[in-house]
């Protein structure tokens, strides 16, 4: 009978409503094992990582790690959105960039007590623990690694053009015409037809090989990682401070005289458009699609292994004057202030951030630079072995040619508003116009909280 | 008449282009799914699958070792299959059951029944048609939040299990046009509204009801905006929002495409069998949501 | 009781009844009030509730981890001048205007296709395949055919043409590639709504057509077109509401990009309160979307005058 049918159905379905609602447990009780949950957007690092956890759940019973992975352009909106539902992980790599959103909207751990009762020696730390100190002078991270900018060449085809390790080894650039960088960019370029870029009769709408991939991609607010280290390095910074900057400088001329010529860089064929290819550095590299790439600290080991060794590490370039002044991104491990085990999870970020552990995941797959030097000194030493030379980063921490990147309010707002309007301005939608404008609204977004 | 064999030409020609549009795109799942990351960009157009390999959906299923992974262009990232179906499961069922439930019932009193400030009433409910999901997303999320129900299958299901606005107007508006002679004649017999209910007119509705159910479960099982903000713990988390997760694992420096794309068949491969065991159902079906 | 008229066109039979109400229903609100209280529960609590305590939240600055904080009209102001928020509406309006036109074309031409040559269920399970899979499941199959390198899509274009289109990479095509995957999702379901429209069309009236003399063109602009003029504008009506909501492809492939050429509405709205923790605005933002669409539904209803139709 269709009634007894229905009952029956319906029955069924109260059941599985009633076990359902009590299935989701978790153990919120502190004692039975517990597990706590790191976040970071760098699949390299997730794995170098992962090599620390049988240590340390071995001398932690009752402790287990699981890692994951976020892509960059997900994680911090995923992390947002962990706040906000209540499912944040327990502990995640993070940037200084949402330090003051984070920890202002009370989502950060404060680290102070834990630190002290540990006793952990911040003065291990070469670069970044100032950095994830925030304006209630509270330490809300311990420094995981740090990164800035190298110049990869593809081996070959510097030799066919003619060009020698020790000319890109001191390339300079300065916004009025690129400099010695720009010069073998262009020289390095090669049309269809086998016309280099500074010769005449250069095609730039049938580019075989492009002297430096696509630089416009624009993650934050000032091209950090990528365009960005350009004018920076030349001494020509967007923010008015390197802590809390109460303004971006998008309007100042020399920051719209580089921005140009950054964007002429594409437009005239030396560089792939943006999204051109949605390869990877290492297959555009390789494949000699383009000729050198500004990339960062973390792809050496991939360039590294690529079968050939075709690859080339230099130092990022310098400005007009002959010196660096690289941003140095320093990521933190923070913690979030609604975990429902803090304790366990200080006890996996302190041993995360300890110089065993560093030294063993930094030296797994080379994917990060230790911001504690004794580890970053054992890492160098190693890779040398390999025959990787990471000799290139070593000499910027001993050269002092870093400075943190800079600290700001209202990170993730900021992004937002500023993001598209970089890609707008590279893809030729828009003119320079828009730079007073974004100016103005950057002193607005950086005042609220 | 005879019909103009050009035009019939025409007609299928059409046809079959537009079922090659329509079914292409799952071959091409398929073929990529079963490539080497690799040779896929060595050979992006072969319409074989190229570097064979089952690697892809080993990585999907958890079945891979991060380094495996990693040496194929993968990112240690998998779906815990048994779990998230399970999830889907139990959200696309619950959901199905209880909303045609309520509608049901509900419909049978607007269109059965007789009492003061019916039509009023009915009105008011129709209104939330004119509601767009997204203006009570986000509410809702802040009421659910407030409950303390996130992550939980409560939350995940309360705001569409109770009340559906369409289907209490679809059914009510099939009711209306069923014929009342039997109803008539068994509450005559003396059986209460109740009884005719449920051993009369849910019968006579079989149709439009498997018609709901079917649209509701296929909806459910695709449901992705709610169960992002709400179900993100594994506990909790549907098919759909762990493959959204696994996309975004992909490394960000190259996708992952062969992984994408086995995630891709394995989170539709369930409606796909569905289909092909209740695919006439399905098909008849909809036709009737289109009658009024 | 109740007096019946009953006629049998094809095979389904048709009654027409005058309802005289009946002494022994006249009050049910008892087992009324029962039978509606779930959906009742449901729509107090999660679509009314909702609905109000929005308009209350986009009135004031709610950081959702903070209880909210009256500020009036602030965020409508700045709304008002947000052009993110314009801009957004803009490319929405572009998506649904796109997805739905095409859409709409292919389905009802797809429709009477099938109509004309073939009712094998076999095909119509075929048609309707896109509609089973998840948003997500469309949009990364389609992201990948119209990758700039590897995607098939742009494999046949550069043969023809030597260069590559950057779908959903250019600010140029994102939308209308969105749109193309819209489409492809959901004219199969359309196009069998339509086609169950036009299989209630009596054959009668093409009898009578063809008796009089007219082709196969002017039946179906002045026969089929207006009888189905109640079903297609259902369909219109609720595929523009739908339309205007699509977050799962965008989230899922472009992500708003590139510089905001495919941020349509629903993602800025779930940006602005999950990514930066601003649901007041957030929420203020929802409520201008709820009026564009009632606005819109209301003037498409009147439009297409969809509550009547014109079977004379």
């Amino acid at each position: 009978m269709k009634w007894k049918r229905f009952t029956t159905v319906a029955l069924a379905a109260g059941l599985v409503a009633a076990a359902a609602a009590c299935s989701p447990s978790d153990e919120s009780s502190s004692d039975g094992p517990v597990t706590v949950n790191w976040w970071t957007w760098d699949p390299n690092q997730g794995a170098a990582y992962s090599q620390c956890i049988p240590d340390f759940e071995k001398a932690n019973p009752g402790i287990t790690v699981k890692v994951s992975q976020y892509n960059v352009s997900d994680y911090f909106t995923k992390l947002t959105a962990g706040f906000v539902a209540g499912d944040a992980p327990d502990a995640f790599m993070n940037s200084v960039t949402y330090l003051q959103s984070y920890a202002g909207q009370g989502q950060l751990l404060s680290l102070d007590k834990y630190i002290e009762a540990d006793k952990v020696d911040m003065s291990q730390f070469a670069i970044g623990a100032e950095a994830w100190k925030y304006t209630d002078d509270k330490q809300y991270a311990l420094p995981m690694d740090w990164a800035t900018a190298a110049i990869y060449y593809n081996k070959d085809l510097l030799t066919k053009a003619g060009y020698s390790t020790a000319d890109v080894d001191k390339m300079s650039w300065n916004p009025d015409d690129g400099g010695t960088f720009w010069q073998i960019v262009k020289r390095l370029t090669v049309d269809k037809k086998g016309v280099r870029g500074d010769q005449p009769g250069f095609d730039p709408k049938n580019v075989a090989t492009y002297g430096l991939g696509n630089i416009e991609s624009t993650g934050d607010p000032f091209g950090q990682n990528n365009w960005g280290m350009l004018p920076a390095t030349d001494g020509i910074n967007i923010p008015d401070k390197n802590q809390w900057a109460t303004v971006f400088n998008y309007a100042d001329p020399q920051v719209i005289k580089s921005v140009k010529l950054i964007r002429a860089l594409s437009d005239d064929g030396y560089s792939p458009q943006l999204n051109q290819f949605s390869t990877a550095g290492a297959d555009q590299i390789g494949s000699g699609k383009v000729a050198m790439l500004l990339g960062g600290t973390w792809d050496a080991s991939t360039f590294a292994a690529l079968p050939g060794g075709k690859v080339g590490t230099a130092p990022m370039v310098t400005g007009s004057n002959g010196k660096r002044a690289l941003m140095a991104n320093s990521n933190g491990n923070n913690i979030w202030a609604g975990s429902k085990h803090p304790d366990q999870t200080w006890k996996w970020v302190a041993y995360q951030e300890s110089a065993a552990c560093q030294t063993k995941a930094s030296q797994y797959n080379g994917s990060f630079l230790p911001s504690i030097g004794t580890s970053m000194d054992a890492l160098a030493a190693a890779q040398k072995a390999k025959g990787v030379d990471f000799s290139v980063f070593a000499k910027y921490l001993s050269n002092d040619e870093l400075f943190p990147s800079p600290i700001y309010n209202n990170g993730a707002a900021i992004t937002n508003a500023m993001v598209p309007q970089f890609e707008s301005y590279f893809t030729g939608k828009s003119d320079e116009s828009i730079f007073p404008k974004m100016q103005e609204q950057s002193k607005e977004l950086l005042a609220k909280k | 008449m005879t019909r103009f064999p050009v035009g019939r030409t025409l007609a299928w020609t059409y046809l079959i282009g537009f079922l090659l549009v329509t079914v292409f795109p799952f071959y091409w799942i398929l073929r990529t799914a079963l490539s080497n990351n690799y040779s896929l960009i060595a050979h992006p157009s072969s319409l074989l699958p190229t570097g064979f390999t089952l690697g892809a959906f080993a990585r999907v299923l958890g079945l891979s070792s991060a380094a495996d992974a990693i040496a194929e262009g993968g990112s240690g990232a998998s779906i815990d299959l048994a779990l998230f179906v399970r999830n889907s499961v139990i959200y696309a069922t619950l959901l199905t059951v209880i909303v045609v439930f309520c509608s049901v019932i509900a419909a049978y009193a607007f269109a059965r029944l007789q009492w003061r400030g019916r039509n009023a009433v009915f009105a008011i409910f129709l209104t939330a048609l004119m509601i767009p999901g997204i203006m009570t997303l986000l509410p809702n999320f802040v009421l659910v939040h407030d409950l303390g129900l996130t992550n939980t299958f409560a939350g995940l299901l309360l705001p569409g299990a109770l009340f559906s606005a369409f289907n209490i107007f679809f059914l009510r508006q099939f009711m209306l046009g069923l014929s009342s002679e039997v109803e008539e004649a068994a509450l005559i017999d003396g059986l209460g509204p109740l009884g005719v209910l449920f051993r009369i007119t849910i019968p006579m509705t079989s149709g439009p009801l498997t018609t709901l159910g079917l649209l509701t479960f296929i909806n459910a099982w695709n449901d992705y905006f709610w169960p992002l903000l709400i179900a993100n713990d594994p506990s909790v988390r549907p098919l759909t929002v762990a493959l959204g997760v696994f996309a975004q694992a992909s490394p960000q420096t190259q996708p992952d495409f062969a992984g994408l794309m086995a995630a891709a068949l394995v989170a539709a491969f369930p409606m796909l069998v569905l289909f092909v065991i209740f695919g006439k159902r399905i098909v008849n079906s909809i036709g009737f949501t289109g009658i009024k | 009781m109740v007096a019946e008229a009953t006629e049998t066109i094809g095979n389904r039979v048709l009654t027409r009844r005058k309802r005289v109400s009946n002494p022994a229903h006249r009050n049910d609100w008892k087992l009324a009030l029962v039978l509606i209280i779930p959906a009742a529960v449901g729509f107090v609590f999660f679509a009314a509730y909702p609905t109000i305590r929005g308009i209350y939240l986009s009135f004031t600055d709610f950081k959702i981890l903070t209880p909210p904080v009256w500020t009036g009209l602030s965020n409508y102001r700045e709304l008002i001048s947000d052009s993110v928020f314009w801009h957004s509406v803009g490319v929405t309006v572009y998506f649904v205007a796109l997805s739905v036109g095409l859409g709409l074309t292919l389905s009802l031409l797809t429709a009477v296709i099938l109509h004309r040559l073939t009712g094998s269920n076999a095909i119509r399970g075929l048609v309707l395949m896109p509609f089973l899979i998840s948003g997500v499941v469309a949009a990364l199959i389609w992201q990948w055919m119209l990758d700039p390198g590897l995607g098939i899509i742009n494999a046949a274009i550069k043969s023809v043409t030597g260069h590559s289109i950057m779908f959903l990479g250019s600010s140029e095509w994102a939308i209308p590639s969105l749109a193309l995957i819209s489409v492809w999702k959901s004219m199969g379901y359309n196009a069998i709504l339509i086609f169950a429209g036009l299989q209630t069309i009596p054959d009668q009236i093409y009898e009578a057509g063809r008796i009089d003399g007219a082709n196969e063109f002017q039946m179906f602009t002045r026969l089929t077109l207006p009888l189905l003029r109640p079903i297609m504008a259902m369909v219109m009506v609720l595929t523009v509401i739908g339309s205007f909501q699509v977050f799962d492809l965008v989230a899922v492939t472009t992500k708003g990009g590139p510089a905001n050429a495919s941020n349509v509405l629903p993602l800025y709205i779930y940006e602005t309160g999950f990514g930066e923790f601003n649901f007041g605005y957030a929420v203020t933002m929802s409520m201008a979307l709820f009026v564009m669409l009632l606005t819109i539904t209301f003037i498409q209803m009147r439009l297409l005058r969809a509550n009547e139709s014109d079977t004379n």
